[in-house]
């Protein structure tokens, strides 16, 4: 909207108002520098501030973070660890046999049907005439 | 405008680098520089009181400069007019309860039971003829924003005054831009009858 367009209250509020801002009395005038400076030696020195923190606080984590990942000891046993291969319960390596094909546990077998084990056999082969 | 960067500050405050081969760089110290007066008298017709003023609007600089300093320079007006407009509020709401806790203290009246005088404008010296009627013109004015509704006034006042655009405006208010045109109507309305011997 340009000046003329503008109603004359509009524009002659303005004016008053641009006026009434240009000539502020001499203290307010100095308070507002004031605090224009402080405000912007602030952000100065907030900036400073922020870098010399930044600094220590990246170079502490770096040492951190190379220390987690520097220990020979555990690397190796971890190394070990990680290359065995992980047997689950239950569940046996390839290549080694399973249950089926192992002998008899006498210990854990009936011992009767040890005994008639020859009157089984007997019965399995014999003709059947004989039974 | 009147380029002085402060000394150490133009690395952290300089903006538009990216434009200056066409204009100068703007620093956030020219920015504050520009608005600070404007910025000192929109606050004294809302607040009514100068050392209020300069409080409002010294806090807002703190806070333009400590949260807003790495925005583009384009964003400024609307951050630094939306915090100090509610600095501005902030200092009403405390002065509210500050006057009730005052009055249930008897506080406010003389010893005779009158209630003790508000604050006013200093009595300037004598002044030329068109000096002296702006300055009373401007206090009409003052008085008559005053007396509009807050989002009525902060329209106007940002607006008219200042002379931001809707958007820049309605970002200010932290409202719409269909609200802004609302209330600057509606306080236009206002002011032409309270200032109808202007005309």
């Amino acid at each position: 909207m340009s000046g003329q367009d503008k109603p004359p209250l509009e524009k002659e509020a303005r004016r008053l108002f641009l006026r009434a801002s240009r000539e502020l009395p001499p203290d307010i005038q100095a308070r507002l520098d004031q605090a224009r400076r402080q405000a912007t030696a602030k952000a100065a020195s907030g900036a400073g501030l922020q870098r010399r923190l930044w600094w220590p606080a990246g170079a502490l984590a770096m040492a951190c973070a190379m220390l987690l990942l520097w220990q020979p000891d555990s690397r190796t046993a971890s190394t070990t660890h990680a290359a065995a291969p992980k047997i689950q319960a239950g569940q046996l390596p390839a290549g080694s046999e399973s249950d089926s094909e192992l002998p008899p546990d006498t210990g854990q077998g009936d011992a009767g049907m040890y005994q008639d084990l020859a009157f089984y056999n007997w019965l399995a082969t014999a003709p059947a005439s004989a039974h | 405008m009147e380029l002085v960067p402060v000394s150490g500050l133009v690395d952290a405050l300089s903006v538009g680098a990216r434009d200056q081969t066409l204009v100068p760089a703007m620093t956030l110290d020219d920015f504050l520089r520009d608005v600070q007066r404007r910025a000192f008298r929109l606050a004294e017709i809302q607040l009514g009181h100068p050392e209020d003023a300069v409080d409002a609007v010294q806090d807002a600089m703190l806070r333009l400069v400590s949260h807003y300093r790495d925005k583009p320079a384009d964003e400024w007006p609307p951050l630094f007019w939306g915090i100090l407009r509610r600095r501005i509020v902030d200092l009403q709401r405390r002065r509210k309860v500050r006057s009730i806790i005052v009055g249930w203290l008897g506080g406010g009246r003389d010893q005779d039971g009158e209630e003790l005088p508000g604050w006013e404008p200093a009595d300037t010296a004598p002044e030329p003829p068109r000096r002296l009627q702006d300055a009373q013109s401007y206090a009409e004015m003052s008085a008559a924003v005053q007396a509009l509704p807050r989002r009525q006034r902060e329209a106007f006042l940002l607006r008219v005054l200042e002379g931001m655009d809707v958007a820049e405006t309605a970002m200010a208010m932290g409202c719409s831009q269909g609200s802004v045109k609302t209330h600057l109507s509606r306080a236009m309305g206002s002011l032409r009858l309270r200032l109808e011997h202007w005309r």
